[in-house]
């Protein structure tokens, strides 16, 4: 099948080429760049880059297409309020505030997924004293750290082409605190998963964190990041994987935040030749949420899976935009979402797959399903696919609908209570994207409980 | 036990049972036989409790209760339990996910204790032997990718653990060969009790070799026109549904 959206002009298709700048007007970014310039403050060369765009850019305002329906003012202004204090701000690197002792953080007390070697991050900050040594195989710095010393993989921070300009990646940039650096050995294989834990427990809080992740040639390696915030938080996390050749990772992204917090978070990633990289993302929680997802398939032959799970409820809203570019041939993508949508939640949902010129033999599909559980839920969903290449198999679709009547009363017939019976159907609709398999088992028990808690709140 | 008094029912404006009558004793097993649309699967629905039925008289005794106001859960769990002639396929949710699930908010329901994971596992396999159903197919999404042979085994199944005082079959033999037949028959006469009734719904004699009713009616039209003993679905198979329907009309 081919298809050829009319939206953009052809010139523009290839992720390689400039980002589509946003032609509606934006909101000045001036404030947020003064701030991150404060005094005699350094800042690495890609935090210079990203404040350039930023000042040149600016931050969207809802007219832009990729945030169409979205609402980009109110994160906006859940950032202003949550940036970091202007006397930590004089240095290169954000200090990490002196923090109170804290007990009964859900760092030290919540259930963990899986078993797995542990890296917890409280308030956008690395946390040694609550954290496991990693294997042999992967090395490890913190982002503070690694800001110091010009770690090499900061060197990676942003560079992953993406078809639509980033300004709350820039944002990241200029005001980042942490984050972990990490690199798994070539030819290497990690038993076990690596967990990198986020928690958010301070009030009032911004957290600018950013997770830079390569796996080196050959190597193999499960990585499970779990964002965990308080109420009146607003947390700008990025998460930037590089896949070497044959490389292959498996990556959980678990959402997991306090209803009234706000988060912006973005993911990219670059594929080598036959790389491959499973990715599942599961949102509970969370008022205000935007996610950005961007898949380079780089080199030959690369595969990639992203799947999102959200539920939103209470007038709180989930938004996503995942863009996967297959720039070299004979490359495989599939997008998979189940949104679920409940009391007034609204669900957004903008996909694409672009395959430019040199991105022949591309197999790329997407399915983009929601379900909506109450007369004022709200869901928009566009799938699209951007196609210049002459061989290729891409497939789209998009369901929005209400759990299945007949599957209810079968249920209902057989002794389960209706709330029982729309659980089971809901359950089952969201972890479609959850193949068997991928993740050790204990992760499919973990995110059935959360979700039940979630479901009954 | 039950006692259907006089029911009218429509579809969307369309009468689909017109005064229809019959009572059934525990202990008793009723064939109801008619041909296509006289209302058999209508009934199966009402007496089950699925929407989009409108009754608009008589009433439905079960135990001496009106059945009318009951949810399907609540009607499950005083002891109905309809094995549907094409049993719903769910996605995503695992066969053996759903008995326990089943099993359980019906023993809720019913003040008793919920069992635990070792007397679940070993009340299933038991049953499950009964009926030829291995592991795998306990543990697939409920009915899905299941054979017609597959789904009529699972859901007696369902009623061997959830053991229902009352039985209503919608064909249960349609699409089975007659070894599959014979193994779903088994698990009905299983189920037979001086305590259980039953209704049998079926177009064919065939399945009432197997699953012998004591009591057999013709429906037609959305009521019974004829109601006669065992003898009466041999002479159905010899002069087909017309003489009875003609005699009802004249």
């Amino acid at each position: 099948m081919q298809e050829r959206s009319e939206e953009k002009p052809s010139d523009k298709a290839s992720a390689s080429s400039s980002p589509v700048i946003y032609r509606a007007k934006s909101v000045s970014a001036q404030p947020f760049v003064e701030k991150a310039q404060t005094g005699d403050r350094a800042l690495a060369p890609f935090q210079e880059k990203a404040l350039n765009a930023l000042k040149k850019q600016g931050f969207p305002t809802k007219q832009a297409e990729v945030w169409r329906k979205s609402d980009p003012e109110s994160l906006l202004s859940a950032f202003r309020k949550a940036l970091p204090a202007p006397e930590i701000l004089n240095s290169l690197r954000l200090a990490p505030p002196s923090r109170p002792e804290q007990e009964n953080l859900p760092a030290q007390t919540d259930p963990l997924p899986a078993e797995g070697r542990v890296l917890n991050f409280i308030d956008g900050y690395f946390e040694a004293s609550l954290s496991d040594a990693l294997p042999e195989n992967v090395t490890f710095e913190s982002v503070y750290q690694g800001l110091a010393s010009n770690h090499p993989l900061l060197e990676l921070a942003g560079s992953v082409a993406t078809p639509f300009e980033q300004s709350f990646t820039h944002l990241n940039a200029a005001f980042l605190q942490d984050g972990a650096l990490l690199s798994v050995k070539r030819n290497t294989k990690t038993e076990e998963p690596i967990i990198i834990r986020h928690t958010g427990a301070k009030a009032e809080n911004g957290n600018f964190t950013r997770n830079i992740i390569r796996i080196e040639p050959g190597a193999e390696a499960t990585i499970i990041e779990i964002f965990n915030d308080a109420n009146g938080q607003a947390s700008n996390a990025v998460t930037e994987i590089f896949v070497g050749e044959n490389a292959r990772v498996k990556r959980l992204h678990l959402t997991l935040d306090s209803t009234q917090s706000a988060r912006y978070d973005a993911f990219t990633a670059k594929l080598e030749r036959n790389a491959r990289l499973e990715t599942v993302a599961f949102t509970l929680g969370g008022y205000l949420s935007r996610r950005e997802v961007f898949i380079d398939l780089a080199g030959d032959r690369a595969e990639a899976k992203y799947g999102l799970s959200a539920h939103v409820k209470q007038k709180r809203g989930s938004d996503l935009l995942a863009v996967v570019t297959h720039n070299a041939e004979n490359c495989v993508s599939e997008q998979n979402v189940r949104n679920l949508a409940d009391a007034g939640g609204s669900v957004l949902t903008k996909s694409k797959t672009i395959v430019p010129k040199t991105g022949q033999k591309a197999d790329g599909k997407q399915m983009l399903r929601t379900l909506l559980l109450s007369d004022d839920a709200h869901a928009f969903a566009k799938p699209e696919l951007e196609i210049y290449a002459d061989d290729v198999k891409c497939a789209h679709g998009s369901t929005v609908g209400k759990p299945d009547e007949a599957a209810l009363y079968y249920m209902r017939s057989r002794g389960i209570p209706e709330a029982e019976a729309r659980i089971l159907l809901v359950k089952a609709f969201l972890f479609e994207t959850l193949e068997d398999g991928v993740f050790p088992e204990s992760v499919t028990r973990y995110l059935r409980g959360r979700l039940r808690e979630d479901l009954l709140k | 036990m039950l006692e259907i008094q006089n029911l009218h029912a429509e579809v969307n404006g369309k009468p689909i049972l017109n005064g229809l009558s019959l009572a059934v004793k525990a202990g008793e097993f009723h064939a109801i036989m008619g041909p296509n649309g006289s209302g058999k699967s209508t009934l199966s629905y009402i007496l089950s409790g699925r929407d989009g039925y409108e009754i608009t008289g008589g009433d439905i005794l079960f135990k001496g209760e009106s059945l009318l106001d009951k949810d399907p859960e609540e009607r499950a769990a005083a002891g109905l339990f309809l094995a549907f002639q094409y049993p719903q396929e769910i996605p995503g949710v695992p066969n053996l996910t759903f008995l326990k699930t089943a099993v359980n908010a019906v023993r809720k329901a019913r003040g008793e204790a919920e069992l635990d994971t070792l007397a679940f596992s070993k009340k299933i396999k038991e049953k499950a032997n009964l009926l030829n159903i291995g592991q795998d197919m306990l543990k697939r999404p409920l009915n899905v990718g299941f054979s017609g042979g597959e789904k009529k085994r699972n859901e007696i199944l369902q009623a061997l653990m959830l053991e229902p005082d009352f039985l209503i079959l919608d064909e249960a033999d349609s699409g089975l060969d007659i070894d599959a037949l014979k193994v779903v028959s088994d698990g009905v006469n299983a189920l037979r009790s001086p305590e259980r009734g039953a209704l049998v719904i079926t177009h064919y004699q065939r399945l009432l070799d197997y699953i012998v009713p004591d009591v057999i009616h013709i429906l037609y039209n959305g009521k019974i026109i004829k109601t006669g003993g065992k003898e009466l679905a041999l002479e159905l198979e010899k002069h087909g549904y017309a003489a009875y329907i003609n005699a009802d009309a004249a």
